[in-house]
C-alpha cells in the first residue's frame, strides 16, 4: 500500500477520526476542568458550612497526628481547631468503623474541651457511609441519645442502652467514631498519655487499664473500650510465669448473655499465640476459622473480640509487665 | 408531527427503557431506595442522554461504521465528565448522593443502546426528542420505583418523614429487585391491556370498513 493509498483508506479515516473526538473532548474537558475545579479549601468549607448550617464559623486546619489517627475501630482523617467563639472545640471527620457488614460511617464530629480535658461532643453530622443498608433508620434524636448517654467508659450504642434503631451496627460505627473523637482529642489536643501506647497487642486496652506483680505472677485489671454495640468490659486477668493465663474473671456488669457463658474458663492455660491465632492479623474473627474451632463463638462476636484482645494484651506484654514493675513504673 | 409523537410515546411508555427493555438496570437497582437520588439521577441521565444522541445524530456521517462504539463512548464519557464537574462544583449534595453510580453513566446501556439503535440513523431534532423522551421514561420509573422502596422501606417521600412503620429491607438492594420485579409485571400487564384494547378496537373499525365497503360494492352491483 502507497502513502497515497493509505491517506485514501477506511483506516486513516478511522484513525483520524477517533483521534480528532478524542482531542476535541480532551481539549473541552482540560477547559472546563479549569473553570470548574474545586479546590480542597472550597471543600472544607463546605463540609464546615453543613456542620453549622446557621452560622459562620471559623477555623484552622491541624495536621492529622497519624500516631493516633487509626485503630481497629475509628480512623481520624481530617481534624480542625475552631477559633473565635468556639474556642475549644474541635471538628474531626472521622470514619467510624465495624458497622454492619463490617462497613463504615463517616462523619463530622464536634469535640468540645474545658480545663484541657474532653467535656463532651456538641454534634454529629453523618456524611457517607460503606455497606450501611439501614443507616437511614437512624434519626438525629438516636445520635442525640448516644452523644448524651457518654459515661466514663466512653460512649456506647448497645440496645440494652434503650436505644433501639433497627441499625444497631451502623449505630455502633457512629458510637466508634464518637469514641474516636474522644480518644484523638485527649490525647493529641488535651495532652492525655496513654501508658499503654508502645506496648504490643493494645487494641481495644483503654489507658485506665492497670496492673499489679507479685512473685512473677501478672495480675491485669483491663479496661477495654467499647466495640458498639459491646459495651466496655471491665476484666481481670492473672498470668503466672510461663506466659498463660492462669484465671480469667469478667468484672463488669453487663446484660450480655456472654457473661454467663462458661468458655472463658477455658482461656486458663493459653499464651499469646493461642490468642493471637484466634483474633487473626486484621481483627475479623468472624471469619477467622480458629474462632469457631475453639469453642469461642457463642453468637457474642464483639464482646469476644474485647474478651481476646484482653487476654492476648495479657499474656503477650508479661515480659514488659513484670520489668516495668520491678522499675516501679506500673500504672 | 405524528413522528415525534410517536418518539415520545415509544421513549417515555411503549419502549420503556426500564420497564420494557430493561436497560440501565445497574443504577435502577442502586438508587431507588430513596426517591430523591432515583429523580436527581433520572435528571442528569436526561441531560446526557439528550446531548448524546444529539452530537452522534450530527458526526454521524462522518464517523465510519468500523469505530463507531469508539467514537461513542469517548463522547458519552465526555458528557458524564463534564455533568460531575458541573454538579461537583454547582450542586455538591446531588453529587455526593449519586456518588460513583453518576460516573457509570458512561456504560449506561440506554445511553449507548439509544445511540446505537436511533440516533445514529435519525437527524438531531428526532434524535434529540427521542433522548428527552428515553430519558423522561427513565426518570419517572425510578422515581415512581423510589417512592415505592422509600415509602415503604424508611415510612417517608423524598426525606419527609410519613409513618414510624418500615420494612428495612426495602430500603437495600435486595427489596429493590423486588419492587423492580413487581414493577416491570405491572407496567407491562397495563401496557399490554392497552394494547390489546387498542387491537380490538383497530380491528373492530376495520370490520366496519370492510362492511361497509361490502355494502357500497353490493349497492354498486345492484
Amino acid at each position: 500500500m502507497t502513502a497515497k493509498e493509505f491517506f485514501k483508506s477506511t483506516a486513516f479515516k478511522c484513525i483520524a477520526v477517533l483521534l480528532s473526538i478524542v482531542l476535541i473532548c480532551g481539549i473541552l474537558l482540560t477547559l472546563c476542568n479549569a473553570l470548574l475545579y474545586v479546590t480542597d479549601d472550597e471543600r472544607t468549607a463546605r463540609a464546615v458550612a453543613k456542620v453549622f448550617p446557621d452560622e459562620e464559623v471559623t477555623f484552622e486546619e491541624d495536621e492529622v497526628d497519624e500516631n493516633y489517627a487509626e485503630t481497629a475501630n475509628y480512623r481520624v482523617e481530617q481534624a480542625f481547631t475552631l477559633t473565635g467563639e468556639r474556642e475549644g472545640q474541635y471538628l474531626l471527620s472521622i470514619i467510624g468503623k465495624n458497622g454492619y457488614n463490617s462497613g463504615t460511617v463517616t462523619c463530622w464530629v464536634v469535640a468540645l474541651t474545658e480545663d484541657n480535658a474532653f467535656a463532651g461532643l456538641e454534634k454529629l453530622v453523618v456524611t457517607g457511609n460503606e455497606k450501611q443498608s439501614f443507616i437511614n433508620k437512624i434519626g438525629d434524636s438516636d445520635i442525640q441519645a448516644v452523644i448524651d448517654g457518654q459515661n466514663e467508659d466512653g460512649f456506647t450504642a448497645y440496645s440494652s442502652s434503650g436505644i433501639s434503631t433497627g441499625a444497631t451496627f451502623s449505630l455502633g460505627a457512629i458510637a466508634n467514631a464518637m469514641n474516636g473523637a474522644k480518644d484523638y482529642v485527649e490525647s493529641v489536643y488535651c495532652g492525655v498519655v496513654n501508658p499503654y501506647a508502645d506496648w504490643t497487642a493494645n487494641t481495644n486496652i483503654t489507658s485506665a487499664t492497670t496492673y499489679t506483680v507479685e512473685n512473677g505472677v501478672v495480675t491485669y485489671n483491663i479496661i477495654t473500650a467499647a466495640n458498639s454495640p459491646a459495651p466496655s468490659i471491665t476484666i481481670e486477668i492473672v498470668v503466672g510465669a510461663d506466659k498463660t493465663i492462669t484465671s480469667f474473671t469478667t468484672k463488669s456488669d453487663t446484660t450480655h448473655s456472654w457473661s454467663t457463658e462458661n468458655v472463658y474458663t477455658d482461656f486458663a492455660g493459653k499464651g499469646a499465640d493461642f490468642f493471637a491465632g484466634v483474633i487473626g492479623e486484621n481483627g475479623d474473627i468472624s471469619n477467622n476459622s480458629n474462632y469457631a474451632a475453639n469453642g469461642i463463638a457463642i453468637g457474642a462476636t464483639r464482646s469476644n473480640y474485647l474478651l481476646l484482645s484482653a487476654a492476648l494484651f495479657a499474656t503477650a506484654n508479661y515480659d514488659r509487665a513484670v520489668a516495668q514493675y520491678a522499675e516501679g513504673g506500673a500504672e | 408531527m405524528n413522528k415525534y409523537k410517536k418518539i415520545t410515546l415509544d421513549g417515555i411508555i411503549f419502549n420503556n427503557p426500564t420497564f420494557m427493555l430493561v436497560l440501565g438496570t445497574c443504577p435502577t437497582l442502586g438508587l431507588i431506595s430513596s426517591a430523591l437520588p432515583a429523580l436527581e439521577m433520572g435528571l442528569a441521565v436526561i441531560v446526557i442522554l439528550t446531548l448524546s444522541n444529539m452530537i452522534i445524530s450530527a458526526l454521524r456521517k462522518l464517523i465510519p461504521n468500523e469505530v463507531r462504539i469508539p467514537c461513542y463512548i469517548v463522547v458519552i464519557a465526555t458528557l458524564v465528565t463534564l455533568i460531575r464537574m458541573v454538579l461537583d462544583k454547582f450542586l455538591p449534595d446531588v453529587y455526593e448522593a449519586l456518588g460513583n453510580l453518576l460516573a457509570l453513566i458512561v456504560v449506561n446501556c440506554i445511553i449507548l443502546g439509544r445511540a446505537e439503535a436511533f440516533a445514529n440513523k435519525h437527524t438531531v431534532l428526532e434524535s434529540a426528542v427521542d433522548g428527552i423522551a428515553n430519558g423522561i421514561g427513565f426518570t419517572m420509573a425510578l422515581t415512581v420505583m423510589g417512592i415505592i422502596c422509600e415509602f415503604i422501606g424508611s415510612g417517608s417521600l423524598f426525606g419527609f418523614k410519613i409513618m414510624d412503620f418500615s420494612v428495612g429491607m426495602f430500603s437495600t438492594p435486595a427489596g429493590a429487585f423486588i419492587v423492580f420485579g413487581l414493577s416491570i409485571c405491572a407496567f407491562t400487564a397495563i401496557i399490554d391491556a392497552f394494547q390489546r384494547a387498542r387491537r380490538v378496537k383497530a380491528n373492530r373499525l376495520a370490520r366496519e370498513n370492510m362492511l361497509d365497503d361490502g355494502a357500497q360494492a353490493e349497492e354498486v352491483k345492484a
